[in-house]
């Protein structure tokens, strides 16, 4: 490495990038697609699109149910409808500490019964546990990250004329010269909202990442380190008395009614039907960037306030605040949306890196040995994913609701996509490859709002209440997605036989 | 694959240089992350859990700084002496706290 500072820093930004591009692409895909979790939820589950406006008694009957059901639950988690949640999400752990879940009427508390299917969760989880098991997923995701950040500090290094090539384009120079171009404005256009996002990620997972500090701190023992870090109700014994608990919702109605600024997002009931049991109720979510925006602890059984928690320390609030950055709960509509299109910026920016790597060691429209694999696996991942995603909706919508496992196939329906897509790459010729993969992915899109409509699931345009709008605004993003990637292969189709990339 | 003509060295040098490089930026600079944020966690003058926090949020930039410094050196030697040092130096300092700040 004798040759200069900038020539290491490229090495670095375009070998590193070769070998985690790909599963950054996955991350920053799906990530991006997770701003949209409520939503793609929803869409997924369109049964749940006729649901009861919110009627605090109905905490009370599923208090009841559960106390009849599950008496030997340790811990309740409520979580409390809100613009983009239209159902009461329930938790709840049995004796051997199991997590069980439901989701509820808002009005009556009955359980619903939607389809079996993961949603919007899916793409929230696959984001930062990838196809792994959840700890190892981590781990990689943080590797990924780590190197993404290191790639930005590489590429400003590399990047020789920073704000004069901000204004460069050369789409119609050579396709080396153009993906350049591309990659580069993605980049510097996007640089603040990576750093952002990538940064952040990291602190949501740091705990798992950096656990040292504490181990030491704290003498090897984590559990007060957690407390004191998420500002929790110190632990409490049950006192293996039954006692009976006070109802939730005059609680809930109670501080709604005397805080003006404080709107529940969401209850835990530990030891709940035990003399000892505890109410907590945490402020929600989507009112400031924390992520941690405070709690009131009430005794579950004579409903006195016994702590409150709004204030924090500078760090806990900084950390709180970072946290909250990453997950975008706080965004309105329109924020949103910038985000989602910020993500799909930092998408194709990877992409672009991609398949700037593999034209740049091209030779007259050929791939060295190595070459071939990076062009096997960049249509995998570049084309492959969009596809599954495509095929992950269209199979929520076409296998039948009533089948055992259902979640499961739509899941399988979306690696087995990623399959399709790279045997097909290893067996066709590379020049049709990309055209075919966008102009299947273009028709499956474009047949997705028409199932909806043709199976009924809908409530119908004529009725723009909040589910209806959000059905059709899946249905809008899926037809732009049907018209961008349809041009993107018909343009593929007319440059027709030149090389495979261009 | 490996582009000789981006450094001038030969294969088997060049190799030896780029794993040693990535096995520094990898391990080298999670050390020194992990090193700072323990110190941090033990020596800043605020209540543990807010300094234990602050470390770990610090750690990443810490380890992206390393990370990059290891490719940017020259020589490989000089790198490894940099990661060393590195860790060396807020080490030395954990464990003179934890002796009770005087030997």
């Amino acid at each position: 490495m004798k040759a200069g500072i900038r020539q290491s820093a490229a090495w670095l930004h375009s070998w590193g990038g070769l070998v985690l591009g790909w599963l950054c692409f996955a991350i920053f895909l799906t990530g991006t697609l997770a701003y949209y979790r409520q939503e793609i939820s929803l869409w997924m589950r369109p049964e749940l699109a006729q649901t009861n406006l919110f009627d605090p008694t109905a905490l009370d009957h599923i208090a009841d149910d559960l106390a009849r059901t599950a008496p030997d639950a340790q811990m309740w988690q409520f979580n409390l409808p809100d613009d983009r949640h239209r159902t009461i999400r329930v938790f709840y752990t049995d004796a051997e500490g199991t997590y069980h879940s439901s989701l509820r009427d808002p009005g009556t508390g009955q359980i619903l019964y939607p389809r079996d299917t993961e949603g919007g969760d899916f793409f929230y989880r696959f984001h930062f546990e990838l196809m792994f098991a959840p700890t190892p997923g981590r781990i990689v995701s943080g590797i990924c990250a780590m190197f993404m950040l290191v790639a930005i500090i590489s590429g400003i290094i590399t990047h020789r004329r920073f704000f004069r090539d901000f204004f460069t384009f050369r789409p119609a120079s050579n396709p080396q010269r153009s993906w350049l171009d591309g990659h580069n404005i993605l980049g510097v256009v996007g640089l603040p909202f990576h750093i952002l996002i990538i940064y952040s990620g990291l602190a949501t997972l740091m705990f798992l990442y950096m656990p040292w500090g504490a181990l030491v701190a704290y003498g090897g023992d984590r559990a007060p380190f957690f407390t004191e870090a998420y500002d929790g109700a110190p632990p409490n014994e049950p006192a293996g008395e039954q006692a009976e608990m006070v109802l939730l919702s005059d609680n809930l109605l109670r501080f709604q009614n005397s805080m003006a600024d404080f709107t529940p997002g969401r209850l835990v009931i530990n030891h709940p039907g035990d003399a000892n049991a505890t109410i907590q109720v945490f402020a929600s979510e989507t009112d400031g960037l924390s992520v941690r925006p405070g709690s009131i602890l009430i005794d579950g059984v004579n409903g006195t306030e016994l702590s409150r928690r709004f204030e924090t320390s500078t760090v806990r609030e900084s950390w709180n605040v970072i946290y909250g950055l990453h997950l975008g709960r706080f965004a309105d509509p329109v924020f949103r949306f910038v985000l989602f299109v910020m993500g799909l910026g930092g998408t194709a920016m990877v992409g672009t890196g991609l398949i700037l790597w593999s034209v740049k060691r091209q030779r007259n429209g050929a791939f060295g040995r190595g070459g071939r694999i990076v062009h096997v696996l960049n249509v995998a991942t570049l084309a492959g994913l969009p596809l599954a995603v495509a095929v992950f909706f269209t199979a929520n919508r076409l296998l039948p609701t009533d089948i055992a496992g259902r979640a499961g196939y739509e899941v399988t329906g979306f690696y087995l996509a990623v399959g399709a897509a790279l045997a097909y790459a290893m067996f066709c010729p590379a020049r049709r490859i990309w055209r075919d993969l966008f102009a299947l992915i273009a028709g499956l899109f474009l047949m997705l709002p028409v199932f909806g409509g043709i199976l009924g699931f809908q409530g119908g345009i004529s009725d723009l209440s909040d589910a209806d709008t959000v059905f059709l605004w899946m249905d809008i993003s899926m037809l732009i997605a049907a018209g961008a990637s349809g041009a993107l292969a018909w343009r593929l189709h007319v440059k027709g036989n030149r090389a495979s990339y261009r | 694959m490996i582009d000789t003509k981006m450094t001038g060295f030969p294969d088997v040098i060049q190799a030896f240089a780029i794993t040693s490089r990535v096995i520094l930026a990898v391990f080298g600079g999670y050390a020194v992350a992990a090193m700072i944020a323990v110190l941090l966690s033990v020596a800043l003058p605020m209540p543990r859990v807010d300094a234990t926090l602050f470390g770990m949020l610090i750690s990443f930039i810490v380890w992206a700084a390393v990370a990059t410094a290891v490719f940017l050196v020259r020589r490989t030697a000089v790198a490894w002496l940099m990661t060393l040092l590195f860790v060396a130096v807020p080490g030395i300092a954990f464990y003179w706290l934890q002796a009770g700040g005087d030997i």
